[in-house]
């Protein structure tokens, strides 16, 4: 009888000790494959939703509104995600002018209950679609336009360190230096944005005789494209930053003394 | 016996439980708190071509040119030049002669607006009273600078993007 205990005992060891194997073995092996997809794509995939529990926030804040959050509080998501920029770039009717600077003001709030580091990525490029202003999932990339021409006026690089090597003209990635208390904005990271009208050339040039003069008609080439702005927030929490930043993000940093985020 | 046997199984148990929750404790380490969120918007870049419509006139011995900006287009700025082997002088408000040969109309031309009139006035004329004056007028989109003040660029040069 003794013996049948024993063997049990010993079973029911065995088995938790496979299970613990298992759940460790399991937990590292994800976290590994975050770390390795991240760095392997360097095309900064959408952040995976990891409903982890933590009372974290978030909010992208355009010319003082909120127009992007998502905050977790009392075991859910409170979120709008996609967000709409530019809905009042335009007043009373006016008609977009290429080449004018109009006030494009953009932060980040921390809308959540624990300190947090911020990056923000902003993509800019071109859609052709005559002219139709709502974005439709379905159209593509016009990459024969010039996505610089797309300039946001980028300030404060005191504190939003621009991580140059994996940017380009399309994409610009930055980081906020220093950690964001509960409530509190970041300074911003853009003023004002401008579509630049030079170098832009012709799509079409129609010679015509019209009431016995002749006519030169140009169409430019731009003419009726969308040009496209998207910007992504996304925070970690603050404690264990550097293993968290580069278990999400897929970056290594270095947070010194004084709490400041740096890139290596 | 099979008390002390249930005894020892309750306690195999909870070491068993024990050690789970050691292990959830322990792995919840490897979870980080994220978010994220997103915001688009786009930007029409619209058409900016005004068509100008030239009209001329000759009275006695003076042509009378005028630049209106058709009603369902753009905006424009406009400019003239005038080729001719006649004495001839010029006028008008708003016109103003730059060494390229051009005159060029100073303000911009909403949709449907006309310009002033530039006169062209013969002083010397032939026997005939007959004169050739040629009018070549060229129009330009409005741009705009950073502040949003319109002005034209004349040394544009279109050429088309194949």
């Amino acid at each position: 009888m003794n013996n049948m205990k024993k063997k049990i005992i010993i079973i029911l060891l065995i088995l938790v000790t496979i299970i613990s194997f298992a759940v460790i073995y399991q937990k590292q092996l994800i976290s590994n494959l975050k770390i390795y997809e991240a760095q392997k794509a360097l095309t900064y995939p959408k952040p995976e939703v990891e409903t982890y529990g933590g009372d974290i926030g978030i909010t992208l804040v355009e010319n003082g509104k909120d127009v992007a959050y998502r905050n977790y509080s009392d075991g859910t998501w409170n979120e709008k995600t996609e967000g709409i920029l530019f809905e009042n770039l335009l007043q009373g009717g006016e008609e977009f002018k290429p080449g004018k600077q109009y006030t494009e003001d953009l932060k980040v709030l921390n809308s959540g209950d624990g300190p947090i580091y911020v990056r923000v990525t902003i993509y800019r490029y071109w859609i052709y679609d005559n002219g139709n202003q709502e974005i439709d999932e379905e159209q593509v990339k016009d990459k024969s336009k010039d996505p610089s021409l797309i300039q946001l006026n980028l300030i404060n690089d005191n504190v939003w360190i621009e991580e140059t090597r994996d940017s380009n003209p399309e994409r610009t990635i930055l980081y906020y230096k220093k950690p964001i208390e509960v409530g509190e904005k970041t300074e911003s990271f853009c003023n004002a944005i401008q579509i630049k009208d030079e170098n832009i050339l012709a799509k079409e040039i129609e010679i015509s005789n019209q009431d016995g003069h002749k006519v030169i008609e140009i169409q430019e080439e731009y003419e009726g494209c969308k040009a496209v702005v998207e910007v992504s927030v996304e925070a970690v929490q603050k404690h264990n930053a550097e293993d968290a930043i580069m278990s999400a993000w897929g970056v290594y940093v270095y947070i010194d003394e004084n709490g400041n985020l740096n890139l290596l | 016996m099979q008390e002390e046997k249930n005894v020892r199984l309750k306690k195999v148990i909870i070491i068993c439980i024990i050690l789970i929750s050691i292990l959830a404790i322990g792995t919840s380490v490897y979870a980080y708190f994220t978010t994220y969120a997103e915001a688009k918007g786009a930007i029409i870049f619209p058409k900016r071509m005004g068509k100008s419509i030239l009209s001329e006139g000759t009275e006695n011995l003076q042509k009378k040119i005028v630049v209106k900006v058709d009603k369902n287009e753009k905006g424009a700025y406009v400019r003239a030049k005038i080729y001719t082997s006649e004495y001839v002088t010029y006028s008008g408000d708003n016109w103003e002669y730059k060494d390229d040969g051009y005159y060029y109309y100073q303000k911009p031309l909403n949709p449907g607006e006309s310009s002033s009139e530039l006169l062209v006035t013969v002083k010397e004329p032939n026997e005939k009273n007959e004169f050739d004056v040629i009018v070549v007028q060229e129009a330009t989109p409005i741009k705009y600078n950073a502040s949003g003040e319109p002005y034209a660029n004349w040394d544009t040069k279109y050429t088309v993007n194949k």
